[in-house]
């Protein structure tokens, strides 16, 4: 069921640094449930995410989070619960440690911090590796207990930023399939991304950014015809290329392939929903290993380009 | 029943208070567990190898005369003096600036680089506590870090005295961990909020470490260029307890107690405008 209540108000908001501006005059309303913030790099969706949680404040407008204006607003950072794709780790503490210091600065004490920290890191599965330190952690394991500090004291509302990006199948799986029990358990999520199909596999709403600027919001599935009619560009790196390339070439949605190095090639298809869908198992049935599978950043930009160009047509 | 309120607000204030301290308690617990801290420990304790050495080869002879044409109590009291010496031309005037920078500059710059002080800024905790719970954490550890070296310092001095062993006098060593932590407190404020505004604070604490002096002559002169400096207010700390050594005759405009008072208004000061640029700062 979709909540219809609005979570987080943006009011004619505008963010820039120096003379660069990050958003520009953005005004929307997020209702309950997930919701996704998309664009290529530099649409300025982490910076719109940074004002809901009020670690920046925007130069105009508005933003209120629960009616409340999240700037040094203690009470409501304890509803909220962010994990940025930037940034180190305290990589001196173990996973525990981490997450049980985030939790007694999120206010937790006692039997509701043991019971709090327990929860997130089995629920991140990282419950086995509490005591490893953090400066062991993979990349995918790294992103978990970003997740794992941030639900830590129990919010209402979880922010993600890129929360998908570079990781490998079957963490990309596991972190999907969190975010949709999230949404099972009556609270809000907020994520970015710029690869519609991360977002479309757990939201239902997506509010789409090019250039700081607000480009369409709403139902995911027009927003999605829209750009599915240009072909997408993929770039993998794994340990058997030539391996992968035979078995990736068998279907008909593959257009091309082309190696850019000893073990990284990008791949151009016309259907990224059923490529999305083969990759994990062609994947785990062969038992290759993924370091990294992304959408290039510039097809994305062509893609951007291209609903932008398609927009302006539109409103002429 | 009143009872029962009385103890669940007074374990609501402990929570409060604890609570409000984690941030303090993590800073110590990070300095401790970085190589860096102990590279800095090991830095300060090379120069007594070196002091070893001079001391057994010259002021050994040095002393020994004293006692013999002045008395023990007279060669006690120039080796008292030049630990003073050794304490502030050395260890405050040079070794204390690195520290200082490797510290203090870390202490809010390390976190906005890292943007892991993104996972402090999302808790909630009033920007403004920042700094002033993780400074303390940054003073107690870096005036920690000179306690074996500056304990060392007057042990291996004091061992050489005829008449006194490595204990003699040993009230002194409180006072250089005092001037130590005046040190610390003065320079780290400063680097501590060049590390918050600027994203390589290095060279600019280097400079500020180092050509304190230079500087301030650019704009002050006489008394005024000489109170306007750190390593000044700590040579007048300093000579306020010895009786003997270079630091014994150098020319004072202002009592210790102004200095000391100085020290800690430029602490006070320079901790005070980092925690309201913190809690009007924008993290990119």
């Amino acid at each position: 069921m979709v909540k219809m209540r609005t979570i987080v108000r943006l009011e004619n908001v505008s963010k820039w640094f120096g003379e660069v501006v990050a958003v520009n005059n953005l005004t929307c309303d997020l209702k309950g449930g997930i919701t996704g913030f998309l664009g290529p790099n530099g649409a300025g969706k982490t910076t719109t995410l940074k004002m809901i949680n009020g670690i920046i404040a925007p130069n105009l407008g508005r933003v209120t989070v629960f009616g409340e204006d999240p700037w040094d607003n203690m009470e409501l950072r304890k509803k909220i619960g962010v994990v940025f794709e930037m940034g180190n780790l305290y990589d001196w503490m173990t996973g525990e440690d981490f997450v049980r210091t985030m939790g007694r600065l999120s206010g937790l004490r006692s039997e509701d911090l043991d019971k709090g920290v327990e929860r997130a890191l089995k629920i991140a599965n990282l419950y086995e590796a509490k005591n490893r330190r953090l400066k062991g952690y993979s990349h995918g394991m790294r992103q978990k207990i970003k997740i794992s500090q941030a639900i830590v004291h129990d919010p209402q509302i979880l922010i993600l930023d890129e929360p998908l990006g570079g990781l490998d199948p079957i963490s990309r799986r596991y972190i999907s399939d969190l975010i949709r029990d999230w949404e099972k358990e009556g609270k809000d999520l907020i994520m970015s991304s710029h690869v519609l199909h991360e977002v479309e596999a757990v939201a239902k709403k997506i509010v789409l950014l090019f250039q700081g600027k607000l480009l369409a919001q709403g139902s995911i599935e027009a927003i999605r015809r829209l750009i599915d009619e240009r072909p997408h560009t993929i770039k993998v790196k794994i340990d058997k290329p030539k391996e992968f390339v035979k078995e990736i070439l068998e279907y008909d949605f593959i257009s091309s392939v082309v190696f850019l190095d000893k073990d990284s090639l990008i791949v151009r298809t016309k259907n990224p929903e059923e490529f999305y869908t083969v990759f994990p198992q062609i994947v785990a049935n062969k038992g290759f290993e993924v370091e990294f599978m992304g959408v290039t950043d510039e097809s994305l930009e062509a893609v951007f380009k291209y609903l932008t160009m398609r927009t302006k047509r539109t409103s002429m | 029943m009143r009872m029962e309120t009385g103890t669940g607000s007074r374990l609501k204030m402990v929570n409060e208070v604890s609570y409000r301290l984690e941030i303090f308690k993590m800073t110590l617990r990070s300095y401790a567990k970085d190589r860096k801290s102990w590279i800095l420990e090991i830095f300060l304790l090379f120069p007594l190898f070196v002091i070893f050495i001079i001391t057994r080869r010259y002021a050994d002879e040095d002393y020994r005369e004293t006692a013999q044409f002045l008395g023990e109590e007279a060669a006690k009291q120039q080796a008292l003096g030049d630990i003073m010496d050794l304490t502030i031309y050395l260890y405050m005037v040079i070794l204390a600036i690195f520290v200082t920078i490797v510290l203090g500059t870390s202490l809010l710059g390390t976190e906005k680089n890292d943007k892991t002080i993104y996972y402090i800024l999302t808790r909630p905790i009033h920007r403004y506590e920042i700094p002033l719970q993780k400074f303390p954490a940054y003073l107690i550890f870096s005036t920690s870090l000179f306690i074996v070296p500056l304990t060392l310092l007057h042990m291996t001095m004091m061992s050489v005295v005829p008449g006194s062993n490595a204990f003699t006098g040993i009230g002194l060593v409180p006072k250089l961990i005092f001037i130590a932590l005046l040190c610390n407190a003065a320079y780290g404020s400063i680097f501590m909020f060049i590390g918050l505004i600027l994203k390589r604070p290095l060279l600019v604490a280097l400079i500020i470490g180092f050509a304190g002096n230079l500087l301030t002559s650019l704009i002050f002169s006489g008394s005024t260029q000489a109170q306007t400096t750190i390593p000044y207010h700590l040579e007048v700390i300093g000579k306020s307890f010895v009786s003997s050594g270079q630091i014994a005759t150098m020319e004072t405009f202002n009592t210790a107690l102004t200095s000391v008072l100085t020290l800690i208004s430029l602490t006070a000061f320079f901790v005070a405008l980092t925690s309201m640029k913190i809690q009007k700062q924008d993290f990119e």
